[in-house]
């Protein structure tokens, strides 16, 4: 995996280790995962839910997209990217609408 | 199989569970707008459901950890020293996970 699609990989899996490390706390160390907490989270932290979505989205289906590539499945490693922008946009509509 | 090709393929295994996970906890989150989430995380944090939480927590930590080596070497720093890197790379990983087990089940 070179090129764009490489230093993006590295670059959202850079960002996501503290960002993922940050949701963590919020929720099992420093908040609880109790229905009032969550729903006052989504509204209190919306950007950066929002930015964690695309992110690890991206992350996501951009490395599916790459093991498909490298075990030939051609077809295989675009459809995943046409998932990633479906799973993503169902990610922000329900954060929007919380 | 050589420990640096077992982590390679680690990497890929954790990943593909990562990803499906994150549907599935996109899915869960779906009900806090359909009114089931207060049910359903009663479940979750149930004595039963720990261990799989535990596991998660483990294959998170190391995707996490694993992909911090793998830029550190993609920048060509450390490259002789891969080998400790990976020692390192497990030993951070067992470290972290036995800290955040500790805290989840206190």
């Amino acid at each position: 995996m070179k090129g764009l699609g490489w230093l993006m990989q590295l670059l959202t899996g850079l960002a996501l280790t503290f960002l993922v490390a940050y949701h963590f706390l919020i929720t099992h160390i420093f908040g609880s995962l109790q229905l009032n907490e969550v729903v006052a989270r989504f509204h209190e932290l919306k950007a950066f839910y929002a930015v964690l979505l695309v992110v690890v989205t991206f992350h996501a289906f951009n490395g599916l997209s790459v093991i498909a590539e490298e075990i030939g499945r051609g077809r295989l490693a675009k459809a995943f990217y046409v998932v990633m922008a479906v799973v993503m946009a169902y990610g922000l509509l329900l954060l929007l609408s919380v | 199989m050589r420990l640096n090709t077992m982590a390679f393929y680690l990497h890929r295994i954790t990943g593909v569970i990562l990803a499906i996970y994150l549907c599935v906890h996109l899915c869960f989150l779906t009900t806090v707008k359909t009114g089931q989430y207060s049910s359903l995380i009663k479940v979750t944090l149930s004595r039963q459901f720990l261990p799989f939480d535990l596991m998660l927590f483990l294959i998170g930590i190391y995707h996490g950890v694993n992909g911090v080596r793998l830029i550190i070497h993609e920048f060509g720093f450390l490259y002789r020293h891969r080998k400790v890197l990976l020692y390192l790379t497990f030993a951070i990983v067992l470290t972290l996970w036995i800290a955040v087990a500790w805290e989840v089940m206190r």
